[in-house]
């Protein structure tokens, strides 16, 4: 009995459609949300980690560090979205620096207002923001790139990426290293008190970092001939 | 004459030993975390470790150095508030400008592989970061020239550290979910353990 | 491999004949530690199977059980052993494949994490209650060079580990014998040890702390510390020394450096590791070095030992003017008078 050619298994189909990853099915959806999940500003890209790592031992600095970073950056690339292309990279670095710095001013009256003594708590790291390396790396590379609304959820994505994962790595900390939360001491906790320093932020975030890639590895598939493998994706820069 | 070789040599040892103490004890990616994305992306891109950190010691010490003068002239202005950072943005574009000007007179060779590179040397936390711990800590001209070349030097040394490793952090040894970024930070966070063996607590900027 | 544990179990022999059952407490927790966290962190990385005769997780509990004090809180071998694994080890791609000696790496997060609590030790042959942490604080001899003060030991206690230190640290006969036995069997190359002991030493008799001459000087810097026993046990690690024996005396020369500096500058007792973490980050570019450094030799003593070869005849003659005129001046003085 031979296969009629016209109307192929359709169980077959069924099953080649089922041996797609999760990343193939959801590529679209997954895409869009980039910054904030599979390719991750801190997790991933590896941008703006001196806040994580140093300020980002209290739930108090990372929140406002978070809110100031999500302000600055939002707003410094949408102004310098209008700066024409034609004018080369390095000149324009200045420019992006320079409106991020004039918008600094308006940005730390915010945030200071919403949460108090934010500008002491975080100390140089909320002007450090200024030139952080979303601004100075992504901005033409990635961002300017783009038209305007998808650039704009681009931007949200990263910052969002960024917020996410420095109130959940403050939260850590401040638990894991002075047994609070949000400076509200909980009694008879166990802590770690060098999980508060430099080296354990280092450490915290790279392997917070091997977990997003494990993650990564699992909706993708492990296959090298799979091409949407994470190790075959696209440059993480861009 | 001999009064001036004095002042001047004793100057010179007041500010290697400025830059030492925060190369060794206050370095810029193992203690303050300064710049660190910065070094990771020349790293990654395996362009000129040491010709980057060169021209990020010169834009540290022109920046000491302007503000050192503005300080001297305008007392009030680089006082640390919310308007000087900007004026410190300021001067690193100048010191940038400079640099590209600069580059105008080095053979092509070179400068294609520095032209890329040279805007993240100027716009990272490091040079930022040194004018604004400066200005905290309120420190006198020749402290704040020694603090900008020993956070220059200091990022030097510790990318050199971070790049000595790096094509064995990116081989097949590591397992794949630590490969590459992961690993390197682990890395960098136990050398950084080893740096804090210098001193005990944690540093107040 | 086997061959450390049995040294270590010697060292661990000495530990439990000063300090008592305490010590052998200790131990238990830190190998079960060890074995749970090795089971976990294998099965994450994808390797079902524990290798044969792989004691690397054995030898990283006995060496933190035996460089912790004898009186120490349990919990903190078990964070020791997690962290020194966790970090150090498994990241890196677990047995053979570590940059950094994990022991090392676990000892220096505790170390700075609760100081006040890892560097109380007491005198040898206390009795130490099983469960307490109560003991008669004594200082180390490092505590007290620290301190600028001179350290009274004896040679015969200095040799027998009758002072008070870490658990397993201060037995400076057995440390030697284990080296010379691991060096015999090759297990460790003589480089390392020799060229630490050599920087170390230097800085010993050029910079002493006490004021009762160099052999003393000597002494006490030698048996302070953990300097021994890291030169025997960790700074040998296959996995995180350089591959060619040029590269291993400058790798033991930079540790022993290293050491010194942190052992003046440094915060707690702990500078040999400390120094040990960063000079394993430097074991690639010590061979490098090595083999660059030892072609620059090789060619200018060549050079020179050519120009010695053609122009021998010419610089005997000069010597031999120099050395007649000497001569003649001599007699010709002794002839005046």
């Amino acid at each position: 009995m031979s296969r009629n050619r016209r109307s192929p298994d359709k169980n077959n189909n069924k099953k080649r459609k089922n041996r797609r990853s999760f990343y193939q099915r959801h590529k679209k959806f997954l895409t869009q949300i980039e910054g904030l999940f599979l390719s991750n500003t801190v997790l991933e890209r590896g941008l703006v980690v001196a806040t994580v790592i140093i300020r980002g031992n209290s739930l108090k600095n990372a929140v406002g560090l978070g809110l100031a970073f999500a302000l600055l950056s939002f707003f410094t690339v949408c102004v310098t979205y209008v700066v024409p292309t034609t004018i080369p990279n390095n000149f324009r670095a200045i420019i992006n620096t320079l409106v991020s710095a004039g918008l600094f001013i308006p940005v730390a009256m915010i945030t200071n207002l919403i949460i108090t003594d934010i500008s002491v708590s975080a100390g140089i790291f909320l002007p450090l923001l200024i030139t952080n390396s979303l601004i100075v790396g992504l901005s033409s590379s990635r961002f300017h790139k783009k038209r305007f609304v998808p650039m704009m959820v681009d931007l949200i994505n990263h910052v969002l990426g960024f917020a996410v994962v420095i109130c959940f790595v403050g939260f850590l900390r401040e638990l894991v290293g002075r047994g609070s939360v949000w400076g509200a001491v909980i009694p008879n906790f166990p802590t770690i008190p060098a999980v508060l320093l430099p080296f354990s932020g280092f450490i915290i975030v790279g392997l917070f970092a091997a977990v997003l890639k494990k993650i990564r590895f699992r909706l993708a598939g492990e296959g090298e001939e799979n091409p949407e493998n994470p190790e075959n994706l696209k440059n993480p820069e861009n | 004459m001999a009064d001036f070789m004095d002042f001047l040599t004793k100057y010179i040892f007041l500010v290697a030993a400025v830059a030492l103490h925060v190369i060794i004890i206050e370095n810029t990616i193992f203690t303050c975390a300064l710049g660190t994305s910065t070094a990771l992306f020349i790293i990654r891109k395996k362009r000129g470790v040491l010709v980057f950190g060169a021209i990020l010691t010169f834009m540290t010490l022109f920046s000491s150095f302007i503000v050192i003068i503005i300080n001297a002239l305008f007392p009030y202005l680089s006082d640390y508030n919310i308007y000087s950072p900007f004026i410190f943005v300021f001067i690193i574009s100048v010191a940038y400008l400079l640099v590209l000007l600069g580059l105008r007179f080095v053979p092509q060779k070179i400068k294609s592989r520095i032209i890329p590179m040279v805007h993240m040397s100027a716009f990272n936390c490091a040079v930022l970061g040194a004018l604004l711990i400066g200005a905290t800590r309120d420190m006198n001209p020749v402290e704040f020239i020694g603090l900008g070349l020993g956070m220059g030097i200091g990022f030097t040394l510790a990318t050199f550290l971070i790049s000595v490793s790096h094509d064995y952090l990116y081989s097949e040894n590591i397992p794949k979910a630590f490969r590459g970024y992961p690993v390197t930070l682990v890395y960098i966070g136990i050398l950084s353990l080893a740096f804090y063996g210098f001193i005990a607590s944690e540093l107040q900027f | 491999m086997s061959d450390v544990v049995i040294t270590l179990l010697a060292v661990l022999a000495v530990a439990v004949f000063y300090y008592g059952p305490r010590v052998l407490i200790t131990l238990a927790v830190s190998l079960a530690t060890a074995f749970i966290t090795e089971f976990i962190c294998l099965r994450l990385i994808g390797q079902k199977k524990h290798e044969k005769y792989d004691f690397s997780h054995i030898i990283t509990a006995l060496i933190i059980t035996l460089l912790l004090p004898p009186a120490v809180e349990f919990w903190m071998p078990a964070v020791s052993v997690i962290v020194a694994l966790c970090v150090a080890k498994f990241p890196f791609g677990g047995l053979g494949n570590n940059i950094f000696n994990p022991a090392a790496a676990g000892l220096a997060f505790v170390g700075l994490c609760w100081p006040e609590l890892i560097f109380k030790y007491c005198a040898p042959g206390t009795t130490l209650s099983l469960f307490s942490t109560q003991i008669v604080e004594k200082a180390s001899p490092l505590d007290t060079l620290a301190k600028e003060g001179t350290p009274r030991i004896d040679y015969m206690d200095a040799l027998l580990g009758n002072f008070p230190g870490a658990a397993g640290a201060t037995a400076v006969m057995v440390l030697a014998a284990c080296g010379i036995y691991l060096i015999l069997r090759r297990t460790i190359s003589i480089e390392i040890p020799l060229t630490i002991f050599a920087a170390s030493s230097f800085f010993a008799v050029v910079h002493q702390r006490v004021n009762t001459g160099y052999a003393d000087s000597l002494m006490y810097e030698t048996i302070a510390g953990t300097l021994i026993f890291g030169a025997v046990f960790m700074a040998n690690d296959p996995s995180t020394i350089p591959h060619t024996s040029k590269g291993r005396l400058i790798f033991g020369a930079l540790l022993g450096v290293f050491a010194m500096l942190f052992r003046y500058f440094g915060v707690n007792d702990f500078g040999f590791l400390y120094a040990l973490l960063i000079v394993n980050a430097l074991s690639d570019f010590c061979d490098r070095a090595g083999e660059k450094l030892a072609k620059y030799i090789k060619r200018y003593a060549e050079r020179l030992w050519g120009f010695i070869r053609r122009n021998i005849k010419t610089l005997l003659l000069k010597l031999k003017k120099v050395v007649g005129s000497y001569i003649a001046n001599i007699v010709r003085k002794g002839g005046e008078r």
